[in-house]
């Protein structure tokens, strides 16, 4: 199979659930539509009895109409709010769903994590279950006998392996399906949320063995609320919403967009009136002039706090782009509120050369909290940033939005950009390193 | 539509097919005891206390007869009976199970690709199972304290084979249903207990009033019975008729079972 072969083929796939409005509608139903087909074609009564069983149920479509192509070695992550369709998608995948239109096709071995321990049978002890999630998976027993021992060698729960499933924890449970997903050698590894249950050291070597299994040329299905774990490991992003493709593209920008989707139920904010001084017009102009937003990568939201100019200063007070080690940059923002905002906040991100984040605060983190902004309002924020971090090129991302009412830490974007700089962290070389690593902790020593 | 070409070779597949429904089977066998102090020996000793019943109760107190034997005794009406129970309990217990097979694995078909149709296979599996010993200890029963086996013990896999065909064809149907209907769950139950009086498991047909003979002599259940018990047990002569007839429904149910399986196994993750 060469390397460029779509492994996974959908065209025009979709997925509608039929809702019965009563369970006897669908006797029902199924009785008119035998009456209908009595009549013949396009007459009268055929079309009158194929109403009446269509008023039994509505349809609910839970995936639109999308088409993609996955090839060998892509690792592709589904994002989306709680009822986009990602399972759904991923049932269709997996070939447990039929879909109502289009198709999907798959080549290869499908080893699917859908749900904690499913396919485990809970009377029966973990070793069977293996061989029993073997067959699911379609290998025969004497395969299972090859691959038992690194599977419980992976799973590690010790002495369990020989007890009834049922006395498992849901840790040790996803422990031993996971086990049985990754050492089967599938084609197509199909991750949903499953990783979430075990601790730290059981998610790294997750992560570590499914980046061998993508190493080796599977294929990796992977979907999470954990946008960091998606960008960390995928190379490819799917967006779904209300069960249409979004954006198919890189994890970064699926993120993105998925974090600037506001809630329909988005409480709509009573104008207020700000008490905070107008921004001054040579201190706007300054900004305007020496604009990073509009250089930047890629930008999302519907704006209604929008970020109008962003600078960066040294501390040299210039606007040059470089910053030595350890030392603060001042990270200025322009916001205006394009309609009432009740409780606006605003935040900064740091990205490695790698786009892994290395930091991102903001108003909530620092208990800065912000004036309601009337429609037509503007204010500047300054963020003074410690760059204790390892020597390099570095981006920037900015984001205005609003506090959630459900807590301290929900809220959506009204406007984010990403992709802003590049900013140089610098070091005189011949100075020692100060620290090694990503960043620089909080670190002392004495003499015990 | 959904294509997969995982492509494993045929052989493979049968393979795993073949493991499948031993591990599942084993099971279903496993299921009735596990957690119990004499495990599977339960397996015996449960038909050995029933049969044990059946002959202290008909052979010794109620001492019915089935008058088709000039010289029958208490134990031949006994251990006839227990034949006949032996047969109406595969069919009342795969009446009893079949509707809940597949909606008591959701996972299985929701979480997972599955070969489905093989969940039946395995508990109808392990139903036959635990029936054949039930045979052995009626047949057991027979060469003691019965008459002794005759040369028309030979016919009994020819008599049985299409009951196997119409509990397995019962058993897809029934478990493709229960997923649409669940209803089906509470009218199964008295459907058994019209099949136990309607079976001729207490009474030979010869017995039967002409108007309840015509409409009895349509269930194939009943001539199974009286086959097992007549031909098979004591060497009476067999009507070639009833045997075919047999063949004939089970082959049907067995083909109406797997086809109607067949067409509703791609909804069943949407019903559950």
């Amino acid at each position: 199979m060469s390397a460029t072969k779509p492994i996974i083929v959908a065209q025009e796939l979709a997925k509608a659930y039929r809702i019965w409005r009563h369970p006897s509608a669908r006797a029902k139903a199924a009785l008119l539509d035998l009456a209908a087909s009595a009549f013949p074609r396009g007459s009268g009564p055929r079309a009158a009895l194929a109403r009446s069983a269509a008023a039994g149920y509505r349809d609910f479509q839970a995936v639109l109409p999308l088409s993609f192509e996955v090839r060998r070695g892509e690792a592709v992550g589904i994002i989306g709010r709680n009822g986009s369709g990602k399972s759904t998608l991923l049932q269709l995948i997996a070939g447990i769903l039929q879909p109502t239109a289009g198709r999907i096709a798959t080549h290869g071995r499908i080893s699917a994590l859908l749900e904690l321990g499913s396919g485990f049978n809970p009377e029966f002890t973990g070793r069977e279950n293996v061989y029993l999630n073997g067959s699911i998976l379609g290998l025969a027993s004497r395969e299972m006998d090859r691959l038992i021992d690194p599977i419980i060698d992976f799973a590690d729960i010790g002495e369990f392996i020989d007890e009834p499933v049922k006395t498992y924890s849901s840790g040790m449970m996803m422990r031993l399906a996971f086990a049985v997903a990754v050492c089967v050698q599938p084609d197509i590894l199909i991750v949903d949320e499953a990783l979430s249950v075990g601790d730290v050291f059981f998610t790294q070597k997750c992560f570590n063995r499914i980046r061998e299994i993508l190493a080796g040329g599977a294929t990796l299905i992977f979907v999470s609320h954990d946008t960091a774990a998606v960008q960390n490991l995928c190379t490819r992003g799917l967006l779904l919403h209300q069960g249409k493709l979004l954006h198919d593209g890189t994890p970064e920008e699926c993120v993105t967009r998925y974090f600037a989707l506001v809630p329909r139920s988005a409480p709509a904010a009573k104008p207020a009136a700000g008490t905070h001084a107008p921004v001054r017009p040579e201190a706007r102009a300054e900004m305007v002039q020496h604009d990073l937003v509009a250089m930047a990568r890629s930008r999302h939201g519907e704006r209604q706090l929008e970020i109008v100019a962003a600078t960066f200063t040294n501390p040299l007070d210039t606007h040059d782009r470089e910053v030595p080690l350890g030392a603060r940059g001042t990270i200025r923002l322009l916001l205006r509120a394009n309609q009432p905002v009740l409780h606006p906040a605003a935040g900064i991100q740091l990205f490695d050369r790698m786009s892994n984040l290395i930091f991102s605060a903001g108003t909530p983190q620092l208990n800065f909290s912000l004036p309601p902004l009337a429609a037509g309002q503007e204010i500047l924020l300054d963020f003074r940033l410690g760059f204790d971090v390892q020597p390099g090129e570095y981006t920037l991302g900015l984001d205005a939005g609003e506090l959630g009412p459900e807590g301290p830490n929900t809220g959506f974007f009204h406007d984010r950009v990403t992709g802003v700089g590049p900013i140089t962290v610098t070091i005189d070389a011949h100075a020692p390193f100060p620290f090694f690593g990503a960043a620089r902790l909080p670190l002392e020593i004495s003499h015990a | 539509m959904a294509e997969s070409t995982a492509s494993p070779s045929l052989w493979n597949n049968l393979a795993i097919k073949r493991d499948l429904w031993w591990q599942f089977t084993v099971r279903a066998v496993e299921m009735r005891h596990r957690g119990s102090y004499l495990g599977f020996a339960w397996s015996v000793l449960n038909p050995l206390m029933m049969a044990a019943l059946y002959v202290s109760v008909f052979g010794l107190i109620f001492r019915g007869r089935f008058h088709v034997l000039p010289d029958e005794t208490g134990p031949d009406f006994a251990i006839g009976v227990f034949l006949g129970l032996i047969l109406f309990h595969l069919v009342a217990e795969t009446l009893a199970i079949a509707p809940t097979i597949i909606i008591g694995q959701p996972n299985l078909v929701k979480k997972v690709v599955f070969p489905l149709e093989m969940l039946p296979l395995a508990q109808l599996s392990a139903l036959w199972f635990h029936a054949m010993i039930s045979l052995v200890l009626c047949l057991l029963a027979q060469l003691i304290i019965g008459r002794g086996l005759s040369i028309g013990i030979l016919w009994l896999p020819v008599i049985l084979a299409p009951l196997l065909l119409l509990t397995l064809g019962l058993g897809w149907l029934l478990a493709a249903i229960g997923v649409f209907f669940r209803d089906i769950g509470q009218i199964l139950p008295v459907l058994g207990q019209i099949v136990l009086w309607a079976s001729a498991v207490f009474y030979s047909p010869g017995a039967l009033p002409a108007a309840a003979w015509a409409v009895l002599k349509w269930n194939p259940m009943l001539h199974t019975v009286v086959l097992a018990r007549e031909t098979a047990l004591w060497n009476q002569p067999m009507s070639p008729t009833h045997l075919a007839y047999t063949w004939l429904a089970g082959a049907a149910v067995f083909v109406a079972g797997a086809w109607f399986f067949r067409a509703t196994k791609r909804s069943f993750a949407e019903e559950l």
